[in-house]
């Protein structure tokens, strides 16, 4: 072999290897940086139980859509810290999401305190933010240029159920017994407004708050029954909810109708069993409603967590998937560009509809009335969907 | 009338509990002298004690109690062991019960997960004076009048009782008198964990229960014991009264809100003015 072909042959075997070599980099780079999303999520604390429906949604969706190829041929990933159900904790975990760990997107923390909490980090550090869980709109009073909600509008959660107190149950008073968090306190500003506007004759007899930490619910429920409130409204997350049922019962306190926040959790049922009965609740979401993919997230969701979904996980899904849409269709990871589809597109979800004003704040989506019957869901409200006649509380009349 | 009967009734009801669950706290005080922050976490595993067997054997919540009282008991055995060593060192032995206390409720978070539970039992009202009570609460006072009766005649009448007695009074003198310290320590340290455990049973019933439930009670039995003087079980039970008296006046003439306040109001106010609770015989 001669000196000169010798040479051609090196720098070609070079070459060549440097393209392979390059090559593979290339694809390594792209298979090893991945779009990463990063959100702090209480898996202890208070809001462990609830934060839970957040934290398996995410999971799920990232799971699927890692399985179906990534986004833009990358994987994703999730980074998930525990906030400890403490704001400020939430506070330093974002900051530490955004500034040392450099996630490209953010989701919000379940609740309306952590998420308003956490916020303006995110408005400082101009990152494109879901807010899954979080009601209140006082969030959203402020021009905010980077966060969106995907709850609908603490105004929304009663107003179905008012409308069917009132006209179909004859309801002439109203109590209020919630607890003192952002979102009740906002969800119940809220509808005492719709009731003075739409129902002027219809009365408000009792608004009590309490605290986190109320020891006896009964005190509170025999005051709703010295009234005679003819419906209740409120309760609290979970928990407080349970709670002013039972205490409702305990105290002999039978009115038309009671409503409250988290009803559709499967243990609301089951901790409470037959005094669940005939118990009002406001939801996003149920099994089998018409919304798209709605049958295959409740059939996923229960293959990947052996659980039963409820809305909040319908929520949570539908907000991770709003986000994998948005980067699909902006085909980049253009922050601005990603910001504007969230805030400018209307669209349709598992959760229901979709749609933003100028602020972030949801104005598309509407919530359902659900009640208990013989220990399952029926939606009642809105009309359209209704899938059981009304029943009285606890089988009475 | 109704203005007094209604939360005098509502008092008594909810403290004779809170004296339940504070007298297992004032008993480990007053013999180990040491603050257990670990005893919150006694009363949540007494309520999934009950929860479980509740599950597990369709067994009548309230035949769950003495079963819990012994597994409970038992819990506290072994917790004492690791933390008697430090015990005689005030500040270690309260870190000790801190790191105990979440490693229990974090461990808890694993096997229980996160979920609330209660079992929908004596829920139904029934009527006192014209007032509409929990049927529950008959239940409450019962155990803790029982509960309590049960634990005055054994401190009182029993050889153990006498010794928990008397090393909560002078740990030297009744060594020398023969009394195994030791022994007395490991006794209170499981009755206290015990008594605690029945209150997680009947919070079970009455409330909801759940793996980070104990410090939010922790704060009742910091108050309830503070009231009553610390280490002073009596104290305890008479301080589990006012403040479920407190509790209910609160709520009743204010707020809920207000009625908290007022409680913790009086751990400071206490501390300053008469810091050996109510019967001037704490410890402190």
């Amino acid at each position: 072999m001669s000196d000169t072909f010798k040479k051609i042959f090196a720098v070609i075997l070079i070459l060549i290897s440097i393209s392979l070599f390059t090559g593979e980099s290339y694809a390594q780079s792209k298979e090893a940086k991945p779009i990463v999303f990063g959100a702090a999520i209480s898996q202890t604390g208070g809001f462990a139980r609830g934060a839970r429906s957040e934290l398996h949604s995410f999971i799920l969706a990232s799971e699927q859509i890692n399985q179906s190829g990534g986004l833009l041929g990358r994987p994703i990933k999730l980074i998930i810290y525990d906030d400890q159900s403490k704001e400020n904790i939430a506070v330093s975990l974002y900051r530490k999401l955004i500034y040392e760990d450099k996630v490209d997107f953010v989701l919000s923390p379940f609740g309306s305190g952590p998420t308003a909490a956490v916020t303006p980090i995110v408005e400082q550090a101009q990152i494109p933010c879901i807010a899954p869980m979080a009601s209140d709109p006082r969030i959203w009073e402020v021009k905010r240029e980077w966060t969106v909600q995907i709850l609908a509008n603490s105004k929304e959660y009663f107003r179905e159920g008012i409308d069917l107190v009132v006209n179909e149950l004859g309801v002439k008073t109203i109590g209020f017994i919630y607890l003192d968090s952002a979102m009740q306190v906002s969800i119940v500003k809220e509808t005492s407004k719709y009731l003075t506007e739409k129902y002027p004759h219809v009365k408000t007899v009792l608004d009590a708050r309490f605290p986190i930490g109320q020891e006896d619910y009964t005190s509170l429920l025999a005051k709703a029954n010295a009234v005679k409130a003819d419906a209740l409204f409120g309760g609290g997350y979970l928990p407080q909810s349970m709670e002013v049922v039972k205490a409702a019962k305990s105290v002999g306190y039978t009115p038309k109708a009671i409503e409250v926040v988290f009803g559709p959790d499967p243990l609301f049922g089951e901790g409470l069993g037959k005094n669940a009965e005939g118990v009002l609740s406001t939801s996003g979401w149920e099994v089998g409603l018409p919304t798209p993919g709605s049958d295959q997230f409740a059939k996923a969701y229960r293959q990947r967590w052996n659980e039963e979904p409820y809305y909040d996980m319908a929520a949570c899904y539908a907000a991770f998937n709003l986000f994998a849409e948005a980067i699909r269709k902006v085909g980049s990871l253009d922050k601005k560009a990603i910001r504007d589809y969230l805030f400018k597109v209307k669209t349709n979800t598992v959760y229901g509809e979709y749609g933003v004003n100028e602020n972030g704040g949801q104005i598309a989506k509407k919530m359902l009335t659900i009640q208990w019957q013989g220990g399952k869901k029926q939606i009642l409200m809105p009309k359209t969907l209704r899938s059981a006649s009304p029943l009285p509380l606890w089988g009475g009349k | 009338m109704e203005m007094i009967i209604d939360p005098l009734l509502r008092g008594i009801a909810l403290g004779s509990l809170f004296a339940l669950i504070a007298s297992g706290f004032a008993l480990i005080l007053g013999v180990m002298k040491i603050i257990n922050l670990v005893q919150g976490e006694f009363l949540m595993l007494g309520g999934y004690a009950s929860y479980y067997l509740i599950l597990w054997s369709d067994m009548n919540p309230i035949l769950t109690i003495p079963i819990v009282i012994v597994v409970i008991f038992a819990v506290g055995i072994l917790t004492e062991q690791v933390i008697d060593p430090v015990a005689a060192n005030e500040s270690a032995g309260v870190l000790l019960t801190f790191g105990l206390a979440a490693f229990i409720r974090n461990l808890s978070l694993i096997f229980f997960t996160a979920n609330y539970r209660t079992v929908p039992y004596l829920v139904d009202s029934f009527s006192i004076l014209g007032v509409n009570l929990p049927r529950y609460t008959i239940l409450n006072f019962a155990v803790t009048a029982v509960v309590m009766a049960a634990l005055f005649m054994f401190l009182k009448a029993t050889a153990w009782g006498k010794g928990i007695r008397a090393i909560s009074q002078n740990v030297n003198l009744a060594q020398v008198c023969g009394i195994e310290a030791r022994k007395m320590r490991l006794l209170s340290y499981g009755l206290g964990a015990g008594l605690s455990g029945i209150g997680g049973a009947l919070l079970l019933i009455s409330r909801n229960i759940h793996p980070q439930m104990g410090p939010g009670y922790l704060g009742i039995m910091f108050a309830v014991v503070i009231l009553g003087g610390l280490g002073d079980i009596v104290g305890a039970c008479v301080g589990g009264i006012i403040i479920g008296l407190i509790i209910a006046f609160g709520e009743f003439f204010f707020s809920s809100t207000t009625a908290l306040a007022i409680v913790y109001l009086l751990v400071p106010v206490m501390l300053l003015v008469r810091p050996r609770g109510l019967f001037n015989r704490g410890e402190l």
